[in-house]
């Protein structure tokens, strides 16, 4: 596949220095903590922000190099934001031909480029409308629809749904996933959303602290969670430590028994499993292959219909889900020391 | 329910009534009948035809400059924006008087400009120049002040998004930040007009009082409380009148605003 | 408009004065402030008068016309000293004066340039064709006088701009922005080295003449009565300010 958008930028003023590629057609998903790079990331490909140095180069145009900053109304790419930021003085339509109207296009050309955008996302019917009589899930597609008339060479998302209300979300995104497709343009997801990332991206690049620490498919990264963000991110607990056996861990004296790839003895190792397994008791019980491990409550965290308890075990921590009555049967506080029991077949094991 | 107490129905009755009578205690005054005769005489059309021509050449002029500078203000940051910010209002709450003693040393015949001007035969003194130059002065601050205002509050993020889709900031300008600002844009030139109208200072220093080329509005009904107090009050009607127009016209402008999405 | 403003803060200073008046030390009644209501052009001269004659007095110097409107809008005034005889006459005709009104000075039309002459007039005559001319507007008295005395000259003027202020035709010409204007004897000598003074001929048959009266109501007649005494009687002092003495 050939590379749409390369970049390779530092941004001393931010501590971020990140490297980046987009293939033709693909859609990429960039996570992180907030303050990790990822809005520095997309301004420099918008061209707001100036690396120094640093190189960004789209469709083999160099938009940013050594002694070279092209202006951001000169990239030919669309920047989709979390507001829409619809032009209120103007009609749905005229909105929507704003930009190939800017780059050139004729007056008639434009709208007929905007009212067949506004017919893919199903809204040529409020062509006339202006952007206040919209809901804030119309105007969102509205301003996909502005985003992908312009032809741009990559779109970037900065988290294009997360004012938006959660039940018109899932609508939205199937209508970004099937447009992103449909219209072959790469595309650079940033978000907070696993749910963002699942629907929409293929790959998965996790920037900490300014750099770009994992960089694969979304599948391999949820699996094995590089880091404790993305771990945070997928909803898995992820934890560390040497390698015992082929099928075991363990850290600060805590042995943890699973399944997955062989390890190598001595090596560092990862394991993940769900809260959902994770089970509390007061008494160290017997029997089958589980795991037991001591665990100090940290805190109790009720999250509508289940119960999210944070534990302590060794240095790291882990979660438990439970359900109302049950950690009212164990009358459970902070602070108290109980034994978290995960049996080894939802344990998962990584080598690294 | 009510969300003040009782007793500030009182200054409120009292402002209303001290800011009205005034205005309603000259309508008494007019002659009514002969307004319109009074209004076609000569001198009544010269005042008001300057008074016309001069603040539309002004509220030209201030649109020209003021725009760009309201514009600029808004959009930069640095101790030299809060230092010029204060320099564009200083204008509006300075006294008439010292408007006009500005000016003169400024553009009179011994000042700053109007010296060198001068000696190169050009004199500004006199002529309908110096009354739009002294208009120009006096109104601009009024819309530099509610435009950077409105630029401000409308934010700079609809511009970045008109650069992402490829607009220039020429583009951007015209296409975007001028239309969504017109209602602070409509009322500051309202208002500047109207401050224009009202000009009175200038005069007393440099421009002169000539019936049809430098004798506005103010300045006639000045001289004309002398002798012809019906005139005097006919044309103080006419401008009350423009007045109440224009703040009219402003508000209403302003309320659009509010409701700007 | 103006005569509504008036009443009301008439109002508010009576209310603020009635206060003063009933503590007024009754062992001094000679030393009861006469207040005095002049034209502008006197408040350098009038003071100097009433500290020589040892009287105390409090003053309000205005346009001799806007003198007349707020006396008849209720102004507690005991003298009132017009700039003209026409407003000295409209005061009469308001029935605001006790008594005959006096002609205490007379003032005379002069020509001033800028000092230097920058645009070389050599008098009230065609001279002042290719130069900046200001004067008074027909409409107040030093206008009137003004025409009356270029008509006598057989002079047609071609003023640059027509003040409604006889000290705004002297602001442009020792601002420099005229290059000569027609004004009352007492504003040049006013003005001092800032201009130079042409005589005008036969302005002196033309004066303009300055009358006193005490204003009926007066709270303080006697004191009034006195204060104008003091004026009309020594000349030396309007003289030193530029007036002539009046007329027989």
């Amino acid at each position: 596949m050939t590379t749409v958008l390369e970049v390779e930028a530092r941004v001393p003023s931010r501590s971020v220095t990140v490297g980046l590629s987009v293939a033709a057609g693909e859609t990429v998903a960039v996570v992180g903590p907030n303050g990790a790079g990822k809005s520095s990331l997309l301004q420099v490909v918008a061209g707001t922000l100036r690396p120094d140095p640093g190189v960004v180069r789209l469709s083999g145009v160099t938009l940013a190099g050594p002694g070279r900053h092209v202006p951001p109304h000169r990239r030919q790419l669309a920047y989709l934001q979390q507001k829409s930021l619809l032009f209120p003085h103007l009609s749905v339509v005229d909105n929507v031909a704003f930009g190939p109207r800017s780059r050139g296009t004729g007056r008639g050309q434009a709208r007929d480029r905007a009212m067949a955008e506004l017919e893919a996302v199903g809204l040529a019917d409020l062509a006339q409308r202006r952007p206040r009589q919209l809901s804030g899930g119309q105007a969102q597609r509205v301003a996909i629809a502005r985003a992908l008339a312009v032809d741009p060479g990559v779109l970037l998302l900065d988290e294009p749904f997360a004012a938006l209300d959660a039940s018109v979300t899932p609508g939205l995104r199937s209508l970004l996933r099937d447009r992103l497709s449909a219209s072959g343009v790469g595309a650079v997801l940033v978000t907070h959303e696993l749910l963002d990332v699942v629907t929409l991206a293929r790959r998965m690049v996790v920037l900490e602290q300014g750099e770009v620490v994992a960089d694969d498919t979304v599948e391999r990264l949820c699996a094995a969670p590089p880091s404790d963000f993305v771990a945070d991110l997928v909803g898995l607990n992820l934890v560390r430590g040497r390698a015992r056996s082929a099928h075991a861990l363990a850290w600060d004296g805590v042995e943890v028994t699973g399944r997955g790839e062989d390890l190598s003895v001595g090596a560092e190792a990862r394991a993940t499993f769900s809260p959902e397994s994770v089970g509390l008791h007061r008494e160290p019980p017997g029997g089958s292959p589980r795991n037991v491990l001591a665990a100090t409550v940290v805190a109790i965290d009720p999250q509508g219909p289940v119960v999210e308890v944070r534990l302590r075990v060794g240095d790291q921590s882990i979660r438990a889900r439970l359900t109302p009555a049950g950690v009212a049967a164990l009358d459970l506080q902070a602070g108290d020391r109980v034994h978290a029991v995960v049996k080894a077949t939802q344990v998962s094991l990584f080598p690294g | 329910m009510r969300r003040f107490p009782r007793w500030a129905w009182v200054p409120f009755a009292l402002a209303c009534l001290f800011l009205a009578l005034p205005l309603t205690g000259m309508l008494t005054r007019v002659d009514w009948i002969g307004l319109p005769g009074l209004l076609t005489s000569d001198r009544a059309i010269d005042a008001l035809r300057l008074s016309l021509l001069t603040c539309t050449a002004s509220t030209l002029l201030v649109l020209l400059v003021g725009v760009p500078t309201a514009l600029v203000l808004a959009r930069s940051t640095g101790w030299w924006v809060d230092a010029v910010r204060t320099l564009v209002t200083v204008p509006m709450v300075l006294p008439p008087v010292v408007a006009g003693l500005a000016l003169l040393v400024t553009l009179g015949r011994r000042g700053l400009i109007g010296a060198p001007l001068s000696v190169l035969g050009i004199q500004i003194g006199f002529t309908t120049l110096a009354v739009v130059l002294a208009q120009t002065f006096v109104a601009l601050p009024y819309l530099v002040v509610s435009l950077d205002g409105a630029l401000r509050t409308t934010g700079a993020e609809y511009e970045e998004a008109a650069a992402h889709l490829g607009a220039g900031p020429g583009r951007t300008f015209w296409r975007v930040t001028l239309p969504m600002v017109a209602p602070a844009l409509a009322s500051g030139t309202a208002l500047s007009f109207a401050r224009a109208l009202g000009e009175f200072g200038a005069s007393i220093t440099f421009a002169g009082s000539l019936q049809g080329v430098t004798r506005a509005l103010p300045l006639e009904i000045y001289l004309l409380r002398e002798t012809d107090s019906d005139l005097a009050l006919a044309l103080a009607v006419v401008l009350v009148g423009a007045a109440i127009a224009i703040v009219a016209v402003s508000t209403l402008m302003r309320g659009r605003d509010g409701r700007t999405p | 408009m103006k005569r509504l403003a008036v009443a009301l803060l008439t109002v508010l200073m009576v209310a603020g004065c009635s206060q003063t008046g009933d503590d007024a030390d009754p062992q001094a009644p000679g030393a009861d402030p006469v207040t005095v209501f002049a034209a502008a052009s006197l408040q350098d001269a009038f003071p100097e008068i009433s500290d020589q004659a040892g009287i105390q007095a409090s003053y309000s110097f205005d346009g001799s016309s806007g003198l007349v409107d707020q006396i008849s809008g209720g102004a507690p005034a005991d003298v009132f000293a017009s700039a003209d005889q026409r407003n000295m006459d409209k005061a009469v005709e308001l029935g605001l004066i006790e008594g005959d009104p006096q002609m205490f000075a007379t003032n005379t039309l002069v020509l001033v340039v800028p000092a230097g002459n920058p645009g070389g007039v050599t008098g009230f005559d065609s001279s002042l064709d290719g130069v900046k001319l200001v004067v008074c507007a027909e409409e107040v008295p030093c206008g009137g006088a003004t025409v009356k005395v270029a008509e006598k000259a057989g002079l047609t003027l071609n003023p640059v701009s027509e003040e409604s202020k006889v000290t705004d035709v002297l602001g442009k010409v020792t601002s420099g922005e005229a290059d000569a204007g027609i004004v009352y004897a007492t504003d040049a000598a006013a003005a001092g080295d800032e201009v130079e003074v042409i005589e005008i001929p036969g302005s002196k048959d033309e004066p303009n003449t300055y009358w006193i009266a005490v204003v009926k109501g007066a709270a303080n007649p006697e004191g009034a009565a006195r204060y104008i005494e003091a004026v009309t009687t020594d000349t030396t002092i309007l003289s030193r300010y530029g007036f002539g003495p009046p007329q027989q």
